[in-house]
């Protein structure tokens, strides 16, 4: 079993270059994607372990609150090919 | 009747590599993270050199496979063309069964028929790809390479007919190597212009790929199959 470490900022880079890649405004998109790790982390703090699926399934459960497109493209990023 | 057969041939065979999603689905990787470092201006030049890479792989390994046919085959009088001809149907009627079942993966989304890690290292190698020319022509060549799985008997039918294609002038074979060599390239420049003309993002371009996923799958399939029962028909039995 291998075992990650919950990186805000990396998930935070990684949300805002898909969202820069989508064609989202800069400002808007730093807004929600500052939004959606924090709730993301809200949400885990209470579990003792987390999944890479459970992150996974809550970041885009956020992101569909304010970009449909963002959530879809960060859900489907190792699903291309 | 024989140049007729011979354009026809290559014409399917165009379908066969136009239907194949790997390239494409690299390129859209590639555009998609190129886009989110550079300007829409710049990332269309950057595509322009993976277009080029993956071209000239093609060219390349075409080169190659006129090279040993050429050389080391067609002269060869140990050689029984016709015997030649049902090994190369007989590999593209087994493709394209395995590419009916197995070129994308069950479920979903358009993952296709490669190993998850490896798919994973080229996206990985298509995300970091989007700065240097010079690593986007590598790219593209790359994909040249995974591609050549299923398009190698393809691209040996495309030489044996350029190869045979009767005609007095001798300007039509590397006439017809050149238009094939670009005109495989449809699905790329395809993807390409609805990046940048049409201003579609990956969102939209994998929603459109997994609606259309089984439309694809039967295209390929049959357009190999297609190609080997032309093969037996035009070049063995006629």
């Amino acid at each position: 079993m291998t075992t990650f470490t919950f990186d805000e900022k990396l998930l935070t880079r990684d949300l805002k270059t898909e969202a820069r890649a989508l064609g989202i405004p800069v400002g808007a998109a730093n807004i929600f994607v500052e939004k959606t790790v924090s709730a993301t982390r809200n949400k885990l703090k209470k579990k003792k372990i987390i999944t890479k699926r459970d992150l996974e399934r809550t970041v885009v459960a956020e992101l569909k609150k304010y970009n449909a497109d963002l959530a879809y493209v960060y859900q489907n990023r190792d699903k291309i090919i | 009747m024989s140049v007729l057969t011979s354009l026809g041939i290559l014409t399917l065979a165009l379908f066969a590599c136009g239907f194949l999603r790997l390239v494409p689905s690299i390129f859209a990787i590639f555009y998609h993270y190129a886009s989110a470092k550079n300007s829409r201006d710049n990332t269309l030049k950057l595509s322009g050199f993976f277009v080029v890479g993956h071209m000239m792989m093609t060219m390349v390994i075409l080169f190659l496979i006129y090279f040993i046919l050429y050389h080391f085959l067609l002269d060869n009088p140990l050689l029984n063309v016709n015997i030649f001809y049902w090994v190369i149907a007989g590999i593209l009627a087994l493709f394209s069964l395995f590419l009916f079942f197995f070129y994308y993966r069950r479920g979903k989304g358009t993952r296709l028929f490669l190993g998850r890690k490896m798919a994973k290292n080229i996206s990985l190698r298509a995300r970091n790809a989007s700065k240097k020319p010079s690593d986007v022509f590598a790219l593209g060549m790359t994909a040249g390479i995974f591609e050549l799985i299923f398009a190698l008997p393809v691209y040996v039918v495309v030489i044996l007919e350029i190869i045979n294609f009767e005609s007095d002038n001798i300007l039509y074979q590397p006439l017809l190597f050149f238009t094939f060599v670009i005109l495989s390239m449809a699905s790329t420049f395809a993807m390409r212009g609805q990046f940048y003309r049409k201003r579609k993002n990956l969102a939209e371009i994998h929603r459109a790929q997994i609606k259309n996923r089984t439309f694809y799958r039967i295209m390929l399939s049959a357009s190999f199959l297609l190609l080997a029962v032309f093969i037996v028909s035009f070049r063995i039995f006629s």
